[in-house]
């Protein structure tokens, strides 16, 4: 919202001592993010002056046209001046800048040879001298509206401070030059004049029948006010004060009929919409669409509507897309003369949907999106009438108004609550005070607070809280660090993670942290099917290349690993933890508890029904070598054998016991990824990663990937040691011949279930793979302590031998003797 | 929320209040920081909207909260002078590797 002094200066007293860079503190300190201070017309110095066009010769040898042009500045002699533009006639009145004047940008005037010809000057546009966009031809005002010679600067107010003003969204009212103005009174203890109480007395002598009006549903708008208007004539142009003002917030000047109506919502805040009366059949209704159809809006597009659509209809079919835009075929034309003016207090989420259904946010749309003042609709379409009728010869016919407006109730308020959420101790009169400088009536004696009518949002005492606190100045709370909570620390699930991530740092792998977002090609690309490729669409993301949650985390590494190998990275680990998303189940859609008491058990159920499960995993990636070559020894690249061991150490962490197994697991290379398991379940994979992603994004062959599901792990158990003995240790070695296809891990637990209890551990250290026939031979260490005795030759060959047999039986071993 | 962001970027750094608005809190304020000579919006915070703890079940005649959070990435690019906040999520190593095990 842009707000120019000069503008403000008409409802506060400023006094000249105070700086615009003051003003900007005070609308900050009352939580007005001024985001820019724009010196209009800083860049722009004189001589600028009006001049009537008094000669055209049109010069045609060139590409374009251009003209040579005798106007008159009220100087002693015909000024002779080149232009490009030809949007003008003689008699016509245009702003030139003469030799000496300097335009935005830094462009420099002087007297030049161009075209074959002598330009004394320039006459300009409006984006020339930097007062809007306009630049499909030069400035053209009609003879009396300015006099001739005149300061261009002083007569067009070139000279302006407007602060740019963020308004945050429960502050609807300051989306005016009357909110802006309050605002700057009130921060800086200035008078404030209403613009509104000089309206209040307005009375508009009612001349004929006018146009009907109707609320349907009082649901979807509080009061109507229609006001009819005639004779008026569309030659009809608008002021320059008041065009200059509109330019100056960043809109266009388009008719007086309708700049009267921009100007009045800028002013007051109010949007307006005037229809031409001649267009309209029988009386106007605000009702909804009722059902699809098509609709065409005052931009041209022609839009679907929405069978709930809020519409402001007349006896045939929709004229306006309430509160949003109008519609094309009553739109003000040149030739109108008769007028309904429509102002109306709609319901504020009826015209954000309006707006959200068609993708349409317009000056109206966000000012009653975030609820306007309901008196304005009387006094804002009567400052319209009185604008109107001042500056043209349309006369008032008649008001029709239907409904009434709507206030908020008054607030009972304790007045020591307001001290014990500030934390500042602030006394009931002061309350009283700083809630009166904001337009609230307040009763001291039960401290009831009756909010102003543009303060919808002040409902509750936590609401008045904030206002208190904004106008006595959010500097002055206290800052007090309050005890630190005794019991407050880290859940297990956060520690088990951040002991995850300090083990894996530790051992020089890098965390980094990516988007989580993806896109079907991807999906596709790493081999997820099923379930693992389901994944949330998003609404809207933040790029369109990446539309969807990702299902895993391995690909984003991928992404990272590939984007440091471009770079010229060769040998590195890196992880990630972080959520994944996959839509395996149906989703209900969200529903909105009741607020105020907390629901019921059904309720919240189906709140969390509606929220996606989010897994939690850690995963990472390593490539190239883990040791490179030196002096010392040969280089050792990554291999599928460091990524299960990561993935076993990670589930070491957490205390946990997992079994083993080779798995064909997207996107791993199939049959060289382990899958552990951990009570029954699937909880981690580990191993190469597939060579067609290998190849697809420059990796070395041969990298390899683990991920865990850290929310598919069972929480650790309570540690119960076993007794450590300290007798001494037998150690036996075993080697074994076995079919290729056997796996050590099967020989080495059949080995342990027959050894006994006596065995303390075990552990595979030969694997021999030349004895032909498709046999191997593993060597195993069987290491045997009793508790309380050490044991004889005799019992450590005995639990030996049971061993072998136990393996002999389930796996098919033969001892290998030689 | 003058001692959290004291910790992040040292003991002379100072804080203000802006009043603001977020739904779920009332009265709201966003959090600046004044470092390296200028005035940055770190984060916004507000006493929690008695109506989200009543909602919740909470007694909100005993109990009242306090809210506040701030961005990462913002915190991360001013404390470590960090101008493009493309390098804190696009995993250089040679970015990454610089900050250690702690910060």
């Amino acid at each position: 919202m842009r707000a120019p002094l000069s503008w403000i200066r008409e409802f506060v007293d400023v006094p000249a001592k105070i700086s615009a860079e003051e003003i900007s503190n005070g609308l900050i300190r009352v939580g007005f993010e001024v985001e820019e201070i724009i010196e209009a017309g800083a860049d722009l110095t004189g001589p600028l002056t009006f001049a009537k066009v008094l000669t055209i010769e049109e010069i045609t040898e060139f590409k374009k046209p251009i003209r040579y042009v005798g106007i008159d500045c009220g100087e002693k002699e015909t000024r002779y001046v080149i232009c490009g533009a030809t949007n003008f006639a003689v008699g016509d009145i245009v702003v030139a800048a003469l030799p000496g004047a300097v335009l935005p940008g830094d462009f420099k005037i002087g007297a030049r040879e161009t075209y074959g010809k002598t330009s004394n000057g320039m006459i300009c546009s409006s984006r020339e001298l930097g007062l809007g966009d306009d630049h499909s031809g030069i400035m053209v005002f009609a003879e009396g509206e300015v006099e001739i010679g005149a300061d261009a600067i002083a007569v067009l107010e070139i000279n302006d401070t407007i602060f740019d003003v963020a308004v945050n969204p429960d502050r609807g009212y300051a989306l005016s030059i009357r909110g802006i103005a309050r605002e700057v009174a009130g921060s800086l203890g200035l008078n404030f004049k209403d613009p509104v109480e000089p309206l209040r007395a307005l009375k508009f002598e009612e001349t004929g029948k006018g146009v009907a009006a109707k609320i349907e549903d009082p649901a979807t708008a509080s009061v109507f006010y229609l006001r009819t208007l005639s004779d008026f004539d569309p030659s009809a142009t608008t002021p320059i004060w008041m065009r200059r003002r509109i330019e100056k917030m960043g809109m266009r000047s388009i008719s007086l009929v309708v700049d009267v109506t921009n100007y009045v919502m800028l002013e007051l805040g109010q949007p307006l919409h005037a229809f031409d009366k001649a267009k309209i059949s029988g009386g106007l209704t605000i009702k909804r669409a009722g059902k699809a159809q098509p609709f065409t809006t005052l931009d041209g597009q022609v839009r679907q509507l929405d069978s709930e659509d809020l519409m402001v209809c007349d006896d045939k079919q929709p004229l306006a897309l309430a509160g949003t835009m109008g519609g094309q075929s009553s739109e003000i034309s040149e030739n109108t003369t008769e007028i309904a003016l429509e102002a109306v207090r709609f319901d504020p989420v009826l015209i954000a949907k309006n707006s959200r259904r068609h993708k349409l946010s317009s000056e109206a749309s966000r000012r009653l999106e975030r609820s306007v003042d309901p008196s304005l609709a009387e006094f804002a379409s009567a400052r319209f009438v009185q604008l109107l009728t001042a500056h043209s010869s349309a006369k008032h016919v008649a008001t029709v108004v239907a409904g009434e407006p709507k206030y908020a109730p008054v607030v009972k308020l304790d007045p020591t609550y307001i001290s014990k959420i500030l934390g500042l101790e602030v006394a009931p009169a002061e309350i009283a005070r700083v809630l009166r400088v904001i337009g609230c009536d307040v009763d001291e004696k039960s401290f009831t607070v009756d909010p102003p009518s543009w303060r919808a949002d002040l409902l509750t005492p936590s609401d008045l809280a904030e206002e208190v606190a904004r106008m006595i100045g959010y500097d002055k709370i206290p800052s007090i660090l309050p005890p630190r909570p005794n019991h407050a620390s880290l859940t297990p699930t956060q520690k088990r993670r951040r002991a995850i991530s300090a083990m894996l740092a530790a051992r020089g792998l890098a965390e980094v942290q990516t988007f989580p977002f993806t896109n079907q090609e991807t999906i596709d690309q790493m081999g997820f099917v099923g379930e693992r490729a389901s994944t949330y669409r998003i609404a809207n993301p933040m790029s369109e290349e990446f539309p969807l949650m990702r299902v895993h985390l391995v690909p984003g590494l991928v992404e990272v690993a590939a984007r440091n190998i471009s770079r010229g990275a060769k040998d590195f680990a890196i992880f990630e933890m972080g959520s994944i998303f996959r839509s395996a189940q149906r989703l209900v859609p969200a529903v909105s508890p009741v607020i105020g008491s907390r629901p019921d058990a059904k309720t919240i159920q189906s709140i969390y029904a509606s929220v996606p499960p989010q897994a939690f995993h850690v995963a990472g990636v390593l490539v190239g070598k883990v040791e490179s070559e030196d002096w010392q020894g040969k280089a050792r690249p990554y291999n599928w054998q460091d990524a299960i061991a990561y993935a076993q150490d990670i589930l070491q962490l957490c205390n946990l016991e997992w079994t083993i197994k080779r798995s064909d697991f997207a996107p791993w290379h199939p049959g060289r990824c382990a899958e552990l398991i951990v009570d029954g379940k699937a909880v981690a994979h580990a191993g190469e990663i597939h060579p067609r992603i290998i190849a697809k994004y420059g990796l070395p062959e041969r990298s390899v990937a683990f991920a865990v599901g850290l929310s598919a792990l069972p929480d650790s158990q309570i540690v119960r040691p076993t007794r450590v003995g300290t007798m001494p240790a037998a150690v036996q070695d075993v080697a074994l011949i076995v079919d290729q296809s056997v796996t050590a891990l099967e020989v080495e637990s059949a080995l342990r279930s027959g050894a006994g209890d006596l065995l303390e551990s075990i552990a595979l250290f030969d694997r021999y793979d030349k004895i032909g026939d498709g046999k191997i031979s593993l060597a195993f260490t069987l290491t045997f302590r009793a508790p309380d005795r050490t044991l004889t030759g005799a019992e450590v060959s005995e639990m030996r031998e049971a061993a072998v047999v136990a393996a002999e039986k389930a796996t098919g071993a033969v001892l290998r003797t030689a | 929320m003058n001692n959290f962001a004291q910790a992040m970027f040292g003991p002379d750094v100072t804080t203000r209040l802006r009043p603001s608005f977020f739904p779920f809190t009332e009265p709201s304020a966003e959090v600046d920081i004044f470092f390296n000579g200028r005035w940055i919006e770190w984060g916004g915070c507000g006493m929690v909207n008695p109506k989200v703890l009543a909602t919740c079940g909470i007694d909100t005649d005993v109990y009242s909260g306090f809210a506040f959070g701030m961005g990462l990435e913002r915190t991360l690019m001013v404390r470590h002078n960090v101008p493009d906040m493309h390098a804190i999520v696009e995993g250089d190593l040679r970015f990454t590797r610089q900050f250690g095990v702690g910060l």
